[in-house]
């Protein structure tokens, strides 16, 4: 009797173990995505200095569409669709296409709206599409948005070599 | 061995029937009542045969004795059988509380280590403030909109690069 139960809890505990075994290879499979949607964006940036803007819609378009490995850190996952949405986002308003703009960048902002650069940079090409639609009121907002964000990062990059740096009076 | 040893003496035999005649007193009483001259044992033939009889008869306990003796006996062999029992126990949880160990400490260190590394790691590195005035200049919009982003979209190049080389080495985080 206490054996079958030691044994069920030795089984239960050793899958535990290979579980989380398995799940840390998981996350070194994280690479290829990220390499993969590095080689896109290098890709893109080719074609849009061939002036090939659908090609490089194309190239851009394969990251959001291939799904992101489960284990991959949520904010990881988020940085690199984000950034990658307001690269869409800029083609398509630069190529007279507000609509499709404005979709790809309110999906890039679905995904998470922490104030970072990526998000920063999704508001900045939102408020170009607003005011591309003649939606100055909307595009304000977003400008305005972007802008607080874009203030606390550079307080932050600011603060760093400041801290860093000696005090007046101490040696470097 | 010797000639001599061949040949039982005299008194050897008369040891030897002796003997028989103490191990089976009713056999050796017909033969000397057939012969009509019954010698009685000697004292060392008796007690030869007594420690043979001894020997090989059983153990024999009469029934009014035996449950004395069970009463006797069963603490004993229960005592037994349970270190029996017990050590078997010891084996198999031994050998499976060990594998089941291992695989938790496996887990807890698996789980330590992730959790260390991340929130440090899932950060993306810090924007330049060069990064930042551009942006800051597409925010103004206007007709410069265009020509703002597009610095913008040419000034992330580097930026990305290295985010996305952080997330590589960190294995999903970034740098």
């Amino acid at each position: 009797m206490i054996g079958r139960r030691f044994a069920r809890l030795a089984a239960t505990l050793s899958l535990a173990g290979l579980l989380a075994f398995g799940c840390s290879r998981a996350v070194e499979d994280a690479s290829p995505w990220v390499a993969e949607a590095e080689r896109r964006h290098a890709l893109a940036d080719q074609r849009l200095e061939a002036n090939d803007r659908s090609g490089a819609q194309d190239a851009l378009r394969g990251i959001v569409s291939a799904p992101a490995p489960a284990d991959l850190p949520a904010d990881a996952r988020r940085g690199v669709l984000q950034d990658t949405y307001f690269r869409l986002a800029r083609i398509e308003l630069a190529a007279n296409d507000p609509f499709a703009a404005l979709l790809d960048a309110d999906r890039g902002l679905a995904l998470g709206r922490p104030s970072d650069l990526f998000v920063a940079n999704l508001l900045v090409v939102r408020g170009a599409t607003h005011e591309a639609l003649n939606n100055a009121p909307l595009a304000a907002v977003d400008y305005h948005q972007a802008l607080l964000i874009n203030d606390e990062l550079l307080a932050k990059t600011l603060r760093v070599p400041a801290d860093a740096s000696p005090m007046p009076g101490e040696r470097p | 061995m010797k000639p001599e040893d061949e040949e039982p003496t005299e008194e050897e035999l008369r040891e030897a029937a002796a003997l028989a005649a103490a191990l089976e007193p009713g056999a050796a009483a017909r033969k000397d009542g057939a012969r009509g001259d019954a010698a009685p044992a000697p004292g060392d033939a008796l007690e030869t045969a007594a420690l043979l009889r001894q020997a090989r008869a059983p153990l024999a306990v009469s029934p009014a004795h035996e449950p004395i003796a069970a009463a006797h006996v069963a603490p004993a062999l229960d005592a037994r059988r349970s270190r029996g029992r017990r050590r078997a126990r010891v084996w198999i949880a031994t050998s499976l509380v060990a594998p089941a160990a291992a695989a938790v400490w496996l887990l807890f260190a698996m789980t330590v280590s992730r959790q260390a590394a991340p929130p440090a790691a899932n950060l993306p590195p810090a924007p330049t403030a060069d990064l930042l005035a551009v942006q800051a200049a597409a925010t103004r919009g206007g007709g410069q909109a265009s020509a703002a982003l597009a610095a913008l979209d040419s000034k992330m190049r580097a930026y990305r690069r290295q985010y996305h080389e952080g997330l590589r080495r960190h294995g999903g985080g970034a740098p």
